[in-house]
């Protein structure tokens, strides 16, 4: 198990995460690793939860078992509790505070989680939890669908076999037209967890009651 | 931080999903003539072919459904052309009717049949195992484990079609169709100039005939069988230990990291031809070990092969199987590896971190946001109000009103099933609206026998074709009424719904008081109604204007001074981009969803919703 490397990549369809994975396994060719992923295709990407398995060193499967991803990296909120048994006990938990609120819940009278309740789960399994409010980063950069390259930019700083320079690369070729504002969200991420507090609980939640 | 095997790969390799290997490995194979219809996991096959046939001077397109497909492909193959079928597994089953007459005859040129099998069935409605149609058919079945391995044996499989003048079948499951990895092409190769020869004797099946090509089946599988022994088309690892593996498809690759979790030594043999199988390979194997596991998803099929091969030889060996690995749904490595475990005498983990339920929160599929049949069934819904009709539904996207709020579907068995199945549930239950519910390219598919079958029975039916304009659960591909994607002039789906006799409608969803006051007079009448629900499928309208470099129309904004939190938008409704804060007691718009189409804004009876329009030139 040593030599390889399993990142997975959780969310909601529509939130790029198919790309994501992408520009992952091209960054890590470019870098000169063996990659395998698996992407999600089909029924379940009308709205339904995605996933995409990223596989990194001398692999063959293109899956991801239970409880043997090093890294999980989630897009949206509830979809972290779903997938987080993936994570090895001491991976690394890079987690959005994203909600998509699917309309079914208030048919069949459910909640939706609270971000203390989840984090309460997850942060038992995770060695690190890094919890990131990608919606209000996007937003603020300018675009809403950008999401998914500001936790790849917070990927990469956590993880040494990223070169900065060889994500941004893959970033700019696979979109041309949108390069500058998807290269902002890259470079948010990666310094959001180098600002003060951090990539904390406490410090989304402080923010969180300022703002209200 | 674990470390990462720094082996390197050459840059210059494509990370390619299997299917799209697959294609480039057929047309570098030769193949010139390739006819497909989509179906998750198979569609990209064709996909790619679409993109890169041009390099080639390759013909490849969608046709109106499998046996059609294929009966292109096999004429193209009479001819001489190397050709190629694509579908997924259930696919085959409407092309099995050709599958089984091509075998006997083989065909001059080369065929090459790509078929994905859907293991777990994440877009299927069964599990069906490919493999056993090449023992019904009579044909051989080549299986890759990962990207490059198809493009290897996609180029392979056209060679042997070639070679013998036999079909082959190519079985992908959807961890190798999308499964990605780095791909090596490699050198193309030309195929030779043809055109039809005539040849009754072997291509008119009449019973004379078929009984002459049965024989000469016989002849051309034994000088296979006999090929396959040196044919070199497998893979072993050997730690010289006394367990053996014996593993195909994508469970080849998880056996490969399997075995490794061992202190034991375990061999591991991958066969890429599976039928016939490597006969004196896998004998030699199993004859140097002690205990044998065959790791293979879906059926049984290679057990009883491996099973039967040892039993004819006099081989003891004991030999695990299905009583250690599961039958149902898909592996990965860490199920091998309990497998093995089990085999093995060893005791499995069982994983003692769980996530309470409540946490984990339902979130099924649903209609997209613009979604025109999320009107159409709104419509529906609030005609028949959830009881006394029967929805007999249909494959497509559409298959989702299934699910709440709304209740559209009451039966979904196959493809073109909505109208084959409304006689029998119109005259069963003849107090009873019967609605079928079928899409523009499922109508093309294998509706058209059905709606012929339904107006000759003089039913009372109503049909909603629900019409997106594109075939749009697969990924967007072009059907003979596709909007933006035409190949050769568009066909009417209400020109042929009226020259079978039907009264016919062409409605808007959106203007949804029209499509109630006529679901409601159809539903009324007499025989057998056809409404055509027409509005193009979101993802392709939101596609084109991209291409256009026009703007997006901007999400739709609300009044909370106006609205009552009735709940029609985000309830009855259910648009994913509007939801309730509860807290806070107000609807709230996703920003990052909302397509801004404006349906709610029509069925909002408090004009709360804003719609800012979208600037045309």
């Amino acid at each position: 198990m040593k030599d390889i490397q399993n990142i997975l990549l959780a969310g909601v369809g529509g939130q790029g995460i198919v790309s994501l994975g992408h520009l992952i396994l091209q960054s890590a060719i470019n870098s000169g690793y063996k990659v395998k992923g698996a992407e999600t295709h089909g029924l379940s990407q009308r709205g339904g939860t995605v996933v995409f398995h990223a596989r990194i060193g001398d692999v063959m499967g293109p899956l991801i078992s239970k409880g043997e991803a090093d890294f999980l990296i989630s897009l949206e909120l509830a979809e972290t509790a779903r997938y987080i048994e993936y994570l090895k006990p001491n991976g690394t938990l890079i987690m959005s505070t994203r909600t998509i609120y699917p309309n079914i819940l208030q048919i069949i009278n459910k909640k939706y989680p609270k971000l203390e309740e989840i984090y309460d789960v997850v942060s038992k399994r995770a060695k690190t939890v890094y919890v990131i409010p990608t919606e209000s980063m996007a937003l603020e950069i300018g675009s809403a669908r950008a999401e998914n390259l500001i936790l790849l930019g917070a990927l990469i700083k956590l993880n040494p076999i990223f070169d900065y320079g060889i994500v941004e690369d893959a970033v700019a070729k696979r979109w041309p037209k949108a390069k500058e504002v998807n290269l902002k969200a890259l470079k948010a991420g990666y310094e959001y967890l180098e600002k003060s507090g951090g990539a904390t609980l406490s410090h989304v939640l402080d923010k969180k009651e300022k703002t209200m | 931080m674990t470390e990462v095997s720094t082996e390197t790969v050459s840059k210059s390799k494509v990370l390619q999903l299997g299917n799209q290997a697959t294609a480039r490995g057929l047309l570098d194979g030769g193949v010139r003539y390739f006819a497909a219809y989509p179906g998750t996991p198979s569609t990209e096959i064709m996909e790619e072919a679409i993109k890169i046939a041009p390099e080639y001077g390759a013909i490849a397109h969608w046709s109106t459904n499998e046996a059609v497909a294929l009966e292109e492909a096999i004429a193209a193959a009479m001819s001489g052309k190397f050709a190629a079928f694509a579908a997924k597994h259930v696919g085959l089953n409407v092309a099995s009717d050709p599958l089984n007459s091509v075998s006997y005859m083989g065909v001059p040129g080369a065929l090459v049949m790509c078929i994905a099998d859907d293991p777990a069935m994440h877009s299927s409605q069964n599990e069906q195992d490919t493999r056993w149609y090449g023992r019904l058919s009579h044909l051989p079945i080549i299986e890759p484990i990962d990207a490059q391995s198809a493009y290897d044996l996609a180029k392979k499989a056209v060679e042997i079609s070639h070679k013998f003048e036999i079909p082959v079948i190519f079985r992908l499951t959807t961890r190798i169709s999308h499964g990605l990895g780095p791909v090596e092409w490699s050198e193309r190769v030309e195929p030779p100039e043809s055109e039809f020869k005539k040849d009754p004797q072997r291509f008119v099946t009449i019973p004379a005939n078929a009984r002459k090509n049965k024989i000469r089946h016989h002849k051309v599988w034994s000088s296979l069988k006999e090929w396959v022994e040196t044919s070199g088309l497998w893979q072993e690892y050997n730690n010289g230990g006394k367990i053996g593996v014996i593993a195909t498809s994508v469970s080849g690759a998880y056996s490969y990291e399997a075995i490794k979790r061992f202190e034991e030594k375990i061999d591991l043999l991958i066969p890429f031809i599976t039928h016939p199988l490597p006969e004196q390979k896998v004998l030699d194997f199993i004859k140097s070990h002690d205990k044998i596991i065959i790791v293979e998803e879906l059926d049984d099929v290679l057990e009883r092969e491996i099973k039967l091969l040892a039993f004819n030889n006099g081989v003891n060996v004991e030999i695990h199987g299905k009583d250690v690995m599961p039958w149902d749904f898909e592996f990965n490595t860490k199920i091998v590896a309990e497998g093995i475990a089990k085999a093995l005498g060893k005791p499995v983990e069982s994983e003692k971190f769980v996530v309470k339920e409540d946490l984990i929160i339902p979130r099924p599929p649903t209609f997209c946001p613009g979604c025109p049949h999320r009107a159409t069934y709104f419509a529906l819904e609030r005609v028949f109000k959830r009881k006394d009709a029967i929805f007999s539904n249909d494959i497509g996207c559409y298959s989702l009103g299934v699910l709440p709020p709304f209740h559209g579907a009451d039966a979904l068995v196959a493809m073109g099933a909505s109208l084959g199945m409304a006689p029998g549930f119109a005259l069963s239950n003849p107090n009873k609206p019967i609605i079928s519910i079928i899409g523009d390219s499922t109508f093309w598919h294998t509706g058209l026998p059905g709606l012929a079958n339904a107006i000759w029975h003089n039913i009372n039916l109503l049909v909603i074709v629900m019409d997106n304009e594109v075939t749009a659960m697969t990924g967007m591909q072009e059907n003979p009424s596709a909007l933006y994607l035409p190949m050769g002039d568009k066909l009417s789906i209400e020109k042929v719904s009226e020259a079978m006799g039907a009264k016919t409608w062409v409605l808007d969803p959106f203007d949804e008081k029209t499509l109630r006051k006529t679901i409601k007079e159809a539903a009324e009448m007499p025989g057998v109604k056809v409404i055509v629900t027409r509005r193009a499928c979101a993802i392709v309208e939101t596609h084109e204007l991209k291409k256009k470099n026009e703007p997006l129309p901007p999400p739709v904004e609300v009044d909370m001074e106006k609205c009552v939190l009735c709940g029609i938008c985000y309830e009855d409704m259910a648009c994913p981009a509007i939801s309730l804060n509860v807290e806070e007691q107000k609807v709230e718009v996703d920003q990052a969803l909302c397509t801004g189409c404006g349906y709610c804004a029509v069925i909002c009876p408090k004009d709360a919703f804003y719609v800012v329009e979208r600037k045309l030139e």
